[in-house]
């Protein structure tokens, strides 16, 4: 099992270094997607420029802490343009056209690679420096030194919601062995993922169970920055430690449910 | 050629955009679902902003209109949006665009011909929903609609699509200096939105910006509209700004032709 684990790491390094080495071939197209990053970093800090030009706290956070969560955000969603999207914005396709073949017949996981085969590391490292640049002007705009706990507990919850939200991603695509067309599928979740530009605190009750414990997209990236601010339950804490493991079962028994309806069209 | 033929030629152009739109309009109705999730977090955050004075202004509005300008500018956002740059890039990437320039019609005029017929199938799918929205909001807010405001709203839409057609041809035309340029596409729609007012009022930037942005071209594809029918636009501001969105329109109409021209020369009609 470890063994496995190591294989299919190592894999995914040689992939986005081999990912990496094709891109910087078309440079211009490096540069646009990292441009397209910069343009949706745009849409996510006017949530920031709203809290801090209204001046007004929302259910008891202030625009600096505002700008820790939306940090967090831009961090998670540099994984997941970065790491996860155009894969499984091809995945349709792949299916339709009976491409997918080629996936099964590899020495791994398909899941795996299906999911994971492709990289923009140009969009990864855009948003990830932004995010991180974000969070830390937040924390010292509190007066919120990080030392080692809060930076080791914010990675955490930052790796918890990376794995949360490929979940998340990965359960409703597995439809696409069954429907062939998903695309409609990756667009409606790619909605679901922006109900993260505003703190949870802002939804009711009912909202805020949902999107804890039904469709858990707050943990993806409210907890890094609850983690940060101090302000973690004992219950969100253990919630956040294992809610990785059964979201990313659950995707893997979709997944192979999933996968059972692939008829290997067009070929 | 005559005036009558050319414009039977254009307005098969136009029948055509208006087929392809019935054909996919199921794929338009998923694209309005996706303006749920922005009106929804908006809403809950002009909610959690206003707090128990639902009667003070933010930003130059009350909750009331806050939440109407955030359905209905939605809804604009999504109708005007544009497609066409994908398949004008592809022309000129597969060299496709040959077929075209052999054809007694013009290529610019085929595409915002079709362009305009396919919306039109559009605005149609919307004013059922438009509707649904506004009479929610009567029903919740206390909102209100003048006669007046929805003639408005419909001319300045008819200007909003040909602006927008106007930004993302020009946008769409570097498919001649460029070989990848898919994600420039998504980065200008963005920024285009953004300062147009599509995810919240230009007033967020502050007064000097929404001056500056007030004499730009983008606010009048969805924030002028929006605000049109939201009974916001003083009477006397607005026979001037059709006129600042007149002048816009011929400016981008120039420079989508000296781009055109500079661009064809260019082309190669590689891989046809």
């Amino acid at each position: 099992m470890i063994k496995e684990i190591f294989k299919h790491l190592k894999v995914w390094m040689l992939l986005i270094r081999i990912n990496f080495m094709s891109q910087m071939e078309y440079r211009a197209n490096f540069v646009s997607g990292i441009l397209m990053e910069a343009g949706f970093l745009i849409g996510k800090i006017l949530y920031v420029v709203v809290a801090y030009r209204a001046g007004r706290q929302i259910m008891g956070y202030g625009p600096d802490e505002i700008l820790v969560f939306v940090g967090g955000f831009v961090v998670l969603t540099g994984f997941y343009a970065g790491l996860l999207g155009t894969n499984l914005f091809q995945l349709s396709s792949l299916v339709r056209d009976g491409s997918f073949d080629m996936i099964l017949v590899k020495p791994l996981n398909a899941q795996f690679f299906a999911t994971l085969r492709r990289s923009e590391i140009g969009a990864l490292a855009f948003d990830v420096i932004a995010g991180v640049a974000m969070v830390v002007i937040g924390l010292i705009r509190l007066g919120i030194g990080p030392d080692i706990l809060l930076i080791s507990g914010w990675s955490l919850f930052i790796a918890s919601g990376a794995a949360v939200g490929y979940a998340i991603w990965v359960a409703p695509m597995a439809l696409v062995f069954k429907i062939v067309r998903a695309d409609a599928i990756a667009g409606l979740v790619d909605t679901f993922w922006d109900f993260n530009n505003v703190p949870m605190v802002v939804y009711n009750k009912i909202g805020q169970t949902i999107g804890l414990f039904v469709i858990p997209i707050f943990v993806v990236t409210n907890f890094p920055a609850i983690f940060a601010l101090g302000r973690m339950t004992p219950l969100l804490f253990a919630w956040g430690l294992a809610a990785p493991f059964i979201t990313c079962f659950i995707a893997s028994l979709c997944w192979r449910a999933g996968l059972k309806h692939y008829a290997s069209g067009g070929n | 050629m005559s005036d009558a033929a050319a414009s039977m030629k254009y307005g098969k152009c136009f029948s055509l955009g208006f087929k392809a739109a019935f054909e996919y309009r199921i794929n338009f109705l998923f694209t309005v679902a996706g303006a749920v999730s922005p009106v929804v977090i908006q809403t809950v955050l002009w909610i959690a902003l206003y707090g128990q004075d639902p009667a003070a202004t933010l930003f130059g509005f009350t909750f009331a209109q806050m939440v109407a300008y955030t359905v209905i500018g939605q809804l604009v956002n999504r109708l005007v949006r544009t497609g066409f740059e994908y398949e004008l890039n592809n022309d000129i990437k597969s060299g496709t665009l040959d077929r075209y320039l052999v054809k007694p019609v013009g290529y610019f005029g085929y595409r915002l011909f079709s362009f305009l017929g396919d919306k039109l199938v559009q605005s149609l799918l919307m004013a059922l929903l438009l509707a649904a929205g506004v009479i929610a909001l009567v029903c919740t807010l206390g909102f209100s609609i003048t006669p007046a405001a929805v003639v408005l709203f419909i001319i300045s839409l008819a200007a909003a699509f040909t602006l927008n057609f106007l930004l993302f041809w020009c946008v769409g035309l570097a498919g001649f200096w460029l070989t990848e340029i898919g994600f420039m596409f998504e980065a200008s729609r963005i920024v285009i939105i953004t300062l147009a007012g599509g995810i919240f009022p230009i007033s967020v930037f502050g007064a000097r910006a929404e001056r500056i942005l007030a004499l730009l071209p983008f606010r009048f594809t969805i924030q002028f509209p929006t605000e049109l029918l939201c009974g916001r636009i003083p009477s006397q501001e607005i026979a001037p700004a059709f006129g600042i969105a007149a002048i816009w329109i011929v400016v981008l109409t120039a420079l989508s032709q000296f781009l055109w021209r500079r661009g064809l020369r260019r082309f190669a009609a590689v891989g046809s």
